[in-house]
This record gives C-alpha cells, sequence and structure tokens, in this order.
C-alpha cells in the first residue's frame, strides 16, 4: 500500500484540495497507520495550543535594565579610557624630563673621573646636590600646588590624581574590568 | 503597562525612537511589553528556566545595542524574535559539544493554579511537550515555538529566519509529523511500562 503521510497536516489545516484531498480521504478509510498519524498529529496540534506562555519571574525589567547600566558604565569608561591614557602620558614625559636634567651631572662625573678621591668627593657633593634639587622641587611643587589650589579643592583634586593612576595602572597592567556576562 | 494592537504599532515605534534617543524609560517598557514572548522562546529552545532567564536577559541587551540597525519598516517583535533565535541556536550549538539536555534539571515555573492535582497533571504535560520538542533539531524545534507560541503567521517565521514562506510551511509539516511520531512512541512505551507494572497480565 502507497501511503503518503506528507500529506496529512495539510489535510489536517484544510488546506488539501482536489485529487490529493480526495485520494488521502479514501486512503484513511482503509490505512489504519495513517488513521493513527492523523490522530497523533492532531493530539500534538491541540497539546501545543493549549500550552502556556511562560513568563520570567518576577522583576526581568529591573534585571535587565541593571545589567545595561553596567554594559553602558564600562562603555562609558573605555571611552574616556583613551584620554586618561594621554593625560598619563604626558606626565610622565614631564616627570623623566627633569629626572634626566637631574642626571646629566652625575653623568658627566662618571664619565670623566680625575682620581678616586676626586671621584669620591663628587660624587658625594653630587648626591648632596641632587637630594637638595630634588627637595627643592618637592617643597616648590607642594607649596605651588597648594597655594594655586582653593582649599575646598584640594581633596577633590587628590581624588583625580588617585584615580588617575588607578585607571592608568588598570590599563597598564591590562586587569580585567569586572564581568558579569 | 498593556498593550494593545490598536496604537500598539505607533507606540512601540515612538518607544524605539526614544529608545534610540537615549531614553531607558521607553526601552524599559519595550522590554516589560515582549519579555514573555522572548522568554518562553528561550524557554522552549533551551529546555530550562536559568538558561532561559539568561539567553532573555542577553538578547535584550543585544537588541539595545544593535538598536540602530532596526528597520521601522519592520515588526519590532520580529526583528526581536530573530536576535533571540540567533541566540538560542547558538547556545544550542555550543551545548552540543559539552553536556546534554538531559542533565539539566528542569526549573520550576511558578503557577497560579492552586488545585495540586491539577499542577501534577501540568507538571506531567510540560514535561511531555519539553521532551517532544528536544527530539527537533534546533531549527526545527524554532519554526514550531514560532508558530504555537508566537502567533506568527509562515512568512512571518520566514522573515525571521530568513526562508522563504514555502519552507517554513514545510519545515513546520515536518516537525509536526516527528512530534506526532515521538508522541506515539511515548505512549507506547507508556503502556509497555504500565503492563509490566501490571505482571505482564495478559
Ligand atoms: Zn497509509
Amino acid at each position: 500500500m502507497v501511503h503518503r503521510g506528507e500529506l496529512i497536516p495539510a489535510y489536517l489545516d484544510g488546506e488539501l484540495v482536489g485529487e490529493e484531498k480526495q485520494w488521502l480521504e479514501e486512503h484513511l478509510a482503509v490505512c489504519a497507520r495513517c488513521g493513527d498519524e492523523l490522530s497523533a498529529l492532531h493530539e500534538v496540534g491541540l497539546l501545543l495550543s493549549e500550552a502556556p506562555l511562560f513568563s520570567p519571574q518576577p522583576g526581568f525589567t529591573a534585571r535587565v535594565m541593571a545589567r545595561l547600566a553596567q554594559k553602558e558604565a564600562r562603555r562609558r569608561l573605555t571611552r574616556v579610557a583613551p584620554a586618561l591614557v594621554a593625560v598619563s602620558l604626558l606626565l610622565t614625559f614631564l616627570a623623566l624630563l627633569s629626572v634626566v636634567g637631574l642626571l646629566t651631572p652625575w653623568w658627566s662625573t662618571l664619565a670623566a673621573p680625575a682620581t678616586l678621591i676626586e671621584l669620591g668627593f663628587d660624587l658625594l657633593l653630587r648626591f648632596m646636590q641632587t637630594g637638595t634639587t630634588l627637595a627643592q622641587t618637592c617643597s616648590f611643587l607642594l607649596g605651588a600646588t597648594l597655594g594655586a589650589l582653593p582649599p575646598g579643592l584640594l581633596l577633590p583634586y587628590s581624588f583625580l590624581m588617585l584615580g588617575l593612576m588607578m585607571v592608568w595602572a588598570r590599563l597598564v597592567i591590562r586587569a580585567p574590568l569586572p564581568q558579569n556576562n | 503597562m498593556p498593550f494593545d494592537e490598536a496604537h500598539g504599532r505607533e507606540g512601540e515605534r515612538g518607544w524605539v525612537r526614544e529608545a534610540l534617543a537615549g531614553d531607558q524609560e521607553a526601552f524599559a517598557r519595550l522590554v516589560e511589553n515582549y519579555q514573555a514572548a522572548v522568554y518562553n522562546l528561550a524557554y522552549r529552545m533551551l529546555g530550562n528556566a536559568g538558561d532561559a532567564e539568561d539567553a532573555a536577559q542577553e538578547t535584550f541587551l543585544r537588541a539595545y545595542s544593535r538598536l540602530r540597525s532596526y528597520d521601522p519598516a519592520r515588526k519590532f517583535s520580529s526583528w526581536l524574535l530573530a536576535i533571540a533565535a540567533h541566540h538560542c541556536i547558538d547556545r544550542l550549538r555550543r551545548r552540543r559539544s559539552t553536556i546534554s539536555l538531559e542533565d539539566i534539571p528542569l526549573g520550576r515555573q511558578f503557577s497560579t493554579d492552586r488545585d495540586p492535582e491539577r499542577e501534577i497533571e501540568r507538571q506531567e504535560e510540560r514535561e511531555e511537550i519539553r521532551r517532544l520538542l528536544e527530539r527537533l533539531p534546533p531549527d526545527y524545534r524554532l519554526v514550531v515555538i514560532l508558530y504555537y507560541w508566537n502567533d506568527l503567521s509562515c512568512r512571518q517565521i520566514g522573515e525571521v529566519m530568513g526562508l522563504g514562506e514555502g519552507a517554513v510551511k514545510s519545515r513546520l509539516h515536518r516537525a509536526r509529523r516527528m512530534l506526532a511520531q515521538g508522541l506515539r512512541e511515548e505512549r507506547e512505551s507508556a503502556s509497555q511500562r504500565s503492563n509490566m507494572a501490571m505482571g505482564e497480565a495478559p
């Protein structure tokens, strides 16, 4: 016997017409196997159309919006990061310049030593000079900063520097940002 | 906020516009409206509540970041369900190499039904549907879900999946026949089990 099971879903949906419909109806009258398939298909249809639409646990929207806010904050951070890095690099460069300036006299002393005693004496002198210069520079910078900033801005300024250092460290060390997904 | 079809399309377009302009409230309203459609699709595709929650959240996050590419001439729900569908199929692909569905406990769904007997019956029906859907390859499962739960026509399913209407229809027919076959097998093995329990009485 020829079975044409592929026609049965269309028949069930009332989409089968003409000769095919007539053929299937005649076949169904004599074929138990296709009859079984028809009733199983019918049952599947009922089962699925009565199945409920599952909803998520309450508070779903809030959970999505919280994750979204997290993602946005991360995106904003990565957008300002290049600017912060540029500022950090500039500050580092300036700091290096003054370090080079401090080291030059050391280099000339070491490059052309006269006698051992003179060298020792020179180095001691250089050491004291460098120390004094560093201390002077620090006190000058500190004084200038303290003098230039109104007292109210001192704390925010310190936080800014701290934050800058943290971002710089994070980007240099490449520590992963906290991720929840 | 209830979603009525009458001014639904317009309101929906407005929400998309506002969300694009950076209004989070408007996007939250879109999430509120489509959470069940997306969550149910994920649940039926993936078979458990934990994965469904995660996949549904991920779908909305992706939708938000791709909102700019949404074409307002399309139905928003078709666009959103396409994102959900791709994400779920991706997950299934990744999962196949790690664990099978049987290893994942079925998440409990809360229900408003107070009658415990009816509740058990429903639980069994849910399990049966889950087992039946699991027999289908993911893209067939998707066609069935979009047709029966999201009430999409074959043409709309074609839009979601990037297929022609005819291809969707033949997949749907084949999927239904596979489900019917599964149902018959389930019934047969159930009656065999009960026969065995009755001491194989003639
Ligand atoms: Zn037959």
